[in-house]
């Protein structure tokens, strides 16, 4: 289990574990396209390319943050329209009102 | 091979430590949440909005079911809302600790290499998990949450 195997030469980050956590608990789409990302890394990186998996790893670090983030924002949004909708909710749970 | 983020100098080591605390600190209250209210019946949990808008399931769909019935240790049970959350939680719960090591300048945890080729079965795979959990008919119903 030494790091380093022949096909490594370097280690350059994947971002293949928060692609995952990311595709499975946020927003699916670009979790998807942090993972394809994440592959060409490893791909590049067997091939020998050091500067294009460096230069991949940077864009699956982006989807990464990109999928977070959309994915916390949807969360918030939820819990947003949640608390708003409660109020209107109890609001309007008097009557009911034709309009 | 203990390869440091390069910056780790005094105060912005501590702020790493503690950014890695406090995760752990959210986890752990996340987790007994989880045990307390289960997402089936009770507590309040986020939707996926994937499911909220087609009514569909994604591949995550089921796991904080799942993830409630694998801390109260019903295995069987997770596995029938989200099989491929629960094989997948193992070896990420391995890579989380091997990332939140590296970023306080620890060394990571001993890994291989993983060919550029398994990653793509694994994205084939999740795809795949996708369509089939939502074929509404005997063996591929077995993958939706149920």
């Amino acid at each position: 289990m030494a790091d380093p195997t022949p096909n490594a030469p370097a280690y350059v980050p994947n971002y293949l574990v928060q692609a995952i956590l990311t595709t499975i608990f946020c927003c699916l789409p670009f979790g998807i396209v942090a993972i394809v990302f994440a592959a060409q890394v490893n791909g590049k990186l067997a091939a020998g390319d050091y500067a294009g998996a460096v230069q991949t790893s940077k864009q699956a670090k982006m989807w990464c943050w990109i999928s977070f983030g959309i994915g916390l924002a949807a969360i918030l949004a939820y819990m947003v329209f949640g608390i708003l909708f409660g109020i209107l909710g109890a609001v309007h749970n008097a009557p009911p009102r034709h309009f | 091979m203990s390869d440091q983020d390069g910056d780790d100098i005094g105060s912005r080591r501590w702020l790493r430590w503690g950014v890695v605390i406090a995760a752990a600190l959210t986890l752990c209250a996340g987790g007994v949440y989880l045990y307390i209210f289960d997402p089936a019946r009770s507590g309040i949990y986020p939707l996926c909005p994937f499911h909220a808008l087609t009514g569909l399931h994604c591949p995550g769909c089921g796991t904080g079911r799942a993830l409630h019935q694998l801390l109260h240790g019903n295995v069987l049970a997770a596995m029938q809302l989200n099989p491929l959350a629960v094989v997948l939680l193992p070896p990420l719960a391995y890579g989380m600790l091997s990332l939140a090591l590296q970023f306080v300048g620890l060394k990571r945890l001993p890994s291989k290499f993983i060919p550029a080729f398994w990653i793509w079965t694994l994205l084939a795979v999740i795809l795949l998990y996708w369509v089939l959990r939502n074929i509404p008919c005997y063996p591929f119903s077995l993958l939706a949450p149920h």
